[in-house]
């Protein structure tokens, strides 16, 4: 019997190669985008913003490492395009913000597995960017995913949730996050504006991230 | 010497008649076995997933005739559908969107025992109906441009058949072999947005038999 299963498991191994490949060259050269939430947050009650002046990029090593060019401005821009237009306000001072956003690139495969809690990668935004009463940071909901080579990733994280006692640490929430992935096409201009696009689609299936939101 | 040489005799005839026994139940069985080569065309039903009518399968059988008009077997066959979807926003949760295009797949493997009985008796044409009971691997597949999402459930298969083998020299073994089937999988499939409890599928087959 064992080995009837074994041969039947073996036949299916062989035949299952004959298995054929759709065409992949129909496929749209837009990037697929993905964005998440935490629904427990009512995102109208936000009124500030804080976002930094440069894009982080992960996977290239221990030590973060930020993009500023004029490539990295014009998707900064369009974030800050598509905020402002949700009814929120740009700050200088993130102390004076009600949420932060960052900007994220993947330059190599980044595994991020994070089942409510933990975060384990190195040279990705830390929480202590985000003033010194933030321990580490965590997603409020269950993720599990890998960013591959040339994702962009924007993260939304509540600064009002800090502790009263601001001598005690606390965990800082992710509300929102959003990545983008395609192929890359190795020509800037291409790929900027695979980018800005995906930005502005990531914004636009998160009709929740709006001041004047009334769903809830 | 008279008696060895009559147990010799005795010895020789009865080997002889065991051979022709033997060759003759050899010839029996090499007419009684039967096989079929087919490319297969399939079309699932009753699903929005892959459900694009292709031509990209085969199928193998073999048949022992266990009398005249009865046959019992075995049968592997394979079959890929595709469907490309376009750009659009899938709600994988209440809180989770995705917007892509996707190429859609679904390949399956049923594999298993079959059995048929032949209706009438043409020296040229034979048709028959059948019923194939086994297992089915099945993998679906949501391809995008950088990754690919897939399940691949296994479940129990059943697929009556029609079928007729056509035979232009009836004295030959070799002939042709034409079905039109429907098959039944009990494969459950969750895989973003979509949802299957089981799979159906019509479709034919044309090929050779020997």
């Amino acid at each position: 019997m064992k080995k009837l299963f074994l041969f039947a498991l073996a036949v299916t191994a062989l035949f299952s190669s004959c298995e054929k490949d759709p065409d992949l060259n129909k496929l749209s050269s837009d990037y697929a985008v993905y964005t998440n939430y935490d629904n427990s947050i009512q995102f109208n009650k936000f009124s500030s913003y804080y976002l930094p002046d440069s894009i982080l990029i992960a996977g290239s090593g221990m030590k973060a490492q930020y993009w500023k060019d004029e490539n990295a401005q014009k998707i900064i821009h369009e974030v800050v395009t598509e905020m402002d237009d949700r009814g929120y306000t740009r700050v200088d001072d993130k102390d004076k913000a009600d949420i932060g956003l960052q900007l994220s690139y993947a330059q190599s495969t980044t595994q991020i597995i994070s089942p409510g809690y933990g975060y384990g990668y190195y040279g990705w935004w830390g929480a202590g960017f985000w003033g010194p009463f933030w321990n580490d940071w965590y997603y409020p909901y269950p993720v599990s995913y890998s960013y591959d080579t040339g994702t962009f990733v924007a993260e939304m994280v509540d600064l009002t949730a800090k502790p009263a006692d601001e001598s005690k640490k606390v965990d800082l929430p992710v509300i929102w996050h959003a990545y983008a992935s395609g192929l890359m096409y190795n020509n800037s201009r291409i790929d900027m504006q695979l980018t800005l696009r995906a930005v502005g689609q990531a914004f636009e299936q998160s009709p929740y991230l709006n001041i004047l939101y009334t769903d809830k | 010497m008279k008696t060895i040489r009559y147990i010799f005799k005795k010895q020789i005839i009865l080997l002889m008649m065991l051979s022709v026994f033997c060759l003759k139940g050899q010839a029996q069985v090499e007419d009684k076995l039967h096989f079929n080569v087919d490319w297969q065309m399939n079309a699932p039903i009753s699903t929005d997933f892959a459900d694009k009518i292709s031509g990209w399968g085969m199928n193998f059988e073999a048949g022992y005739y266990v009398t005249p008009r009865w046959s019992l077997g075995a049968f592997l066959s394979f079959h890929t559908n595709h469907k490309y979807v376009d750009r659009q926003t899938l709600q994988l949760s209440p809180t989770e969107s995705l917007t892509t295009d996707q190429q859609l797949s679904a390949f399956q493997l049923p594999f298993g025992l079959s059995t048929s009985y032949r209706l009438g008796q043409n020296d040229y044409l034979k048709p028959y109906v059948g019923v194939r009971l086994g297992a089915m691997y099945a993998e679906n597949s949501s391809y995008m441009t950088t990754v690919r999402y897939y399940s691949n459930p296994w479940g129990f298969y059943v697929s009556p058949e029609l079928g007729m083998n056509i035979y232009p020299v009836p004295d030959k073994r070799l002939g042709f072999h034409v079905a039109l089937y429907y098959s039944y999988a009990t494969n459950q499939t969750d895989l973003l947005i979509y949802s299957m409890n089981g799979q159906n599928n019509l479709g034919f087959r044309v090929g050779i038999c020997f």
